[in-house]
């Protein structure tokens, strides 16, 4: 009977309807289990939260954040996410972290008809293939960083390529995007040698090695994080960078930089974020406003969560309504300002224009930085239009 | 595969097997006497690796090494003193689960000294370079690494046969009952053992600090590999986890060299089992004691009483009824509960009348769904 009672409190407990007059974000992220990305995302999220609320808020009306931990597997996101919608009655869903439970959310997004915006994801999918009328996504994708990267592989003129990736969505679409606009770029291009170590196991001392036998004249990468510093340093004991360029995605993001410290593999072409060296006047007031509330440097993901919170207080503004339907119309094409400059976001797929640096790594003091970088926009590296209709089946 | 990348992949897993050695042989001493399984044997040997990169600014690398060591060590037998102690005699399930929360806590108080960025440690001193190998560069640590797994191994060796503890460790590992009714005092015995093995999970990260970075993800991945080859091995066997252990570790270093490095994660579970069905009991292990006294299989279902089987009916109306009235949310929330329910009575089939304790038993859910 016990059960029986409890089954009934928690009935009366969830059908009764929260009132509330502000204006709630349903945010649901990996912060157990990708805290080193994540700290400084939640930190940026909270410093825009700050400023937009002093400013007066949005509409008259105060913007709440309502943040939930998502397991970082897609079943208990998928229940999180029900559990913002239906219980604490959010306007919006953002957030997620990996590829696979951003799109499980996307997916249930659309079923429940809810303004989804994915802020870190970068699986092409979320966007392409499922992207569906309410997920919109923030950070440049898989394809466009690696775009980013292609005309800088393709001027070297190495023929020998070797390829190394972390064995799931974001490393696998990583390499099949740089095999196909690479030979685009550059026909006759070689690929030697291929290891798909699984995330967060790769074993770098046989997988340099390995490598190595094949005798690349250049390496592509997607690793990052704990797999990135393992394999930087086995390469660096074993010289596998002495006649190699390497290519690595993400690499310049001060989360996976940081920790390299002295072993940071000079003339590495990466994408990332060059935090000190930025001098934009959106940049310079992001960084001084981030670093008196927080006493911290900001990191990639201090970018992402700030950008995200601004850009639903954006759309809503412009839709003048916090309707989903009205917000998603709003949010496409809408114009805004970010630290990295001014982002649009598409109306045929969804996807933001906020780019990335493109630079390669270099030791100043004991530390990693970039340098020779530059800023890609996210608009010059899309496919056409009517590839990704096509993708989109619209 | 030329024959030089042949001899260099051969050392790449050797130095691996060193490497996972260290930290199955605790994991293995543990089981064979205490029978705990310690899920929290990966947390140990995560917080050597943090405790070693943490002292090694201060104190210098090799003596961080001992440092860690130490603090693992200590800190283990405070566990087993305050916790295990308490839990030696309850069922294998509240075992799991009480160390399984020790990673949790473990991992959230990793977060909170360290903060949630990887820590890269340094090199060790004296072995920072390559030394040059068939012509190509192999990391003079690694040698290191190679020399000290089967120097640990002897030590233990010597330990377990040469000393009057290591006789009643090994006592107690074949007969529990037997050794106790014997007279040999297995309170201390206990602690003993699971401190050694403690030592040897915080030396095993604090060595692997050179190699890799100190991360929170390092508990569970350490741990399912150790327990491969613990298992692979035979229970409780040192010498079976040094040979499971070279297995392994070569296995993995000559797919990654063939070009199959997609299979790794699963080939080390392909190793474990081909030699399961051909030795039940791991390589080098023997068969458990008999547990002595009344079996403990329990009844399946007991009868139901007629206000069982009402109150039954009436849940089962509430709930068929419950989409008519409740909200969305409910909804989501009752099915989960159904689903975890089924899945309890599952696993409870398995275990209680079966007698089995399966650990794979989420694998089946994962088929399924």
């Amino acid at each position: 009977m016990k059960l029986v009672h409890t089954v009934l409190m928690a009935a009366v407990l969830v059908t009764s309807p929260a009132l509330s007059q502000n204006i709630k974000l349903g945010e649901l992220n990996s912060y157990k289990v990708f805290p080193a990305f994540l700290e400084p995302y939640k930190k940026g999220m909270e410093l825009a939260l700050e400023e937009i609320n002093s400013g007066g808020g949005v509409l008259g009306r105060r913007l709440e954040l309502v943040t939930r931990d998502d397991g970082g597997t897609p079943g208990d996101a998928v229940r999180v996410a029900e559990e913002l919608i239906s219980r604490e009655r959010v306007n919006v869903l953002m957030g997620t972290f990996a590829s696979n439970v951003g799109l499980a959310v996307a997916n249930l997004a659309n079923q429940r008809k809810v303004l989804f915006l994915a802020s870190e994801p970068l699986t092409d999918k979320i966007v392409w293939e499922n992207g569906n009328r309410y997920t919109f996504r923030l950070r440049p994708s898989t394809y466009m960083q690696v775009a980013m990267l292609v005309p800088e592989a393709a001027k070297l003129k190495k023929k020998r390529w070797a390829i190394v990736y972390p064995n799931y969505e974001y490393g696998q679409s990583a390499t099949a995007s740089f095999k196909k606009l690479l030979s685009q770029a550059q026909p006759g291009v070689e690929f030697v040698a291929e290891q798909a170590p699984a995330l967060g196991k790769i074993d770098a001392g046989a997988v340099v090695q390995a490598l190595a036998e094949a005798k690349p004249d250049a390496v592509f990468s997607s690793l990052f994080a704990a797999d990135l510093q393992k394999f930087v340093r086995e390469g660096n004991t074993r010289g596998l960078f002495r006649n190699t360029t390497v290519f690595n995605l993400l690499a310049g993001e001060p989360e996976y930089l940081d920790p390299l410290k002295d072993e940071t593999p000079e003339g590495w072409w990466v994408t990332g974020y060059p935090w000190s060296e930025i001098a934009t006047p959106e940049h310079r007031k992001f960084i001084a406003a981030y670093r008196k509330r927080w006493n911290d440097y900001p990191r990639q993901g201090s970018v992402v969560g700030y950008t995200a919170v601004h850009a639903v207080a954006g759309a809503i503004k412009k839709a003048n309504a916090v309707e989903t339907e009205k917000m998603v119309e709003a949010l496409k094409g809408l114009q805004m300002q970010s630290p990295f400059g001014p982002i649009v976001w598409r109306a045929v797929d969804h996807q933001s224009t906020m780019g990335a640096y493109v630079g390669q790594l270099a030791k100043k003091g004991g530390k990693g930085t970039m340098v020779n970088w530059r800023y890609a926009d996210g608009a010059r590296f899309q496919p056409s239009d009517e590839e990704i209709r096509k993708l989109r089946k619209e | 595969m030329s024959g030089s990348a042949v001899l260099l992949q051969f050392l790449n897993g050797l130095a691996g097997a060193s490497s996972l050695f260290l930290v199955a042989a605790g994991l293995s001493l543990i089981f064979g006497v205490t029978r705990i399984v310690n899920f929290a044997h990966g947390s140990l040997y995560m917080l050597g690796m943090y405790v070693a990169v943490w002292s090694a600014g201060t104190l210098g690398f090799w003596a961080a090494v001992l440092a860690a060591t130490a603090t693992v060590a200590l800190l283990g037998l405070v566990l087993e003193m305050l916790l295990l102690r308490r839990i030696y005699r309850a069922p294998e399930l509240l075992q799991l689960l009480a160390t399984f929360a020790l990673v949790l806590v473990i991992r959230d108080f990793a977060l909170w000294a360290w903060g949630p960025e990887d820590m890269l440690g340094p090199r060790a001193p004296g072995l920072r370079g390559a030394v040059e190998i068939a012509g190509r560069a192999f990391p003079q640590y690694d040698l290191l690494l190679i020399v000290l797994g089967p120097l640990i191994f002897l030590f233990l060796h010597l330990l377990l046969t040469k000393t009057r503890w290591g006789i009643l460790v090994r006592a107690a590992t074949e007969d529990r009952e037997m050794a106790g009714a014997l007279g040999v005092n297995q309170r201390w015995l206990f602690t003993g053992v699971f401190v050694l093995g403690a030592a040897l999970a915080g030396a095993g990260g604090a060595l692997a600090v050179p190699r890799e970075p100190a991360s929170l993800e390092v508990d569970l991945s350490v741990i399912s590999d150790a327990f491969v080859v613990v298992v692979v091995g035979g229970l409780g066997s040192i010498p079976g986890a040094f040979l499971a252990a070279l297995l392994i570790g070569e296995v993995k270093a000559f797919c990654i060299g063939l070009g199959y490095s997609k299979i790794t994660l699963a080939v080390e579970f392909i190793v474990m089992a081909i030699v399961l069905v051909l030795r039940p009991s791991g390589l080098l292990g023997r068969p458990q004691a008999v547990a002595r006294g009344p079996a403990a299989l329990q009844p399946m279902l007991g009868q139901f009483s007629s206000k069982a089987i009402l109150s039954l009916v009436l849940l089962v109306g509430v709930l068929a009824a419950l989409p008519a009235f409740a909200a969305d949310y409910t909804l989501v929330l009752m099915g989960d509960i159904l689903v975890f329910a089924l899945f309890a009575v599952s696993l409870h089939f398995i275990m209680g009348p079966g007698g089995m304790l399966s650990f794979g038993h989420a694998a089946y859910f994962g088929l399924g769904a």
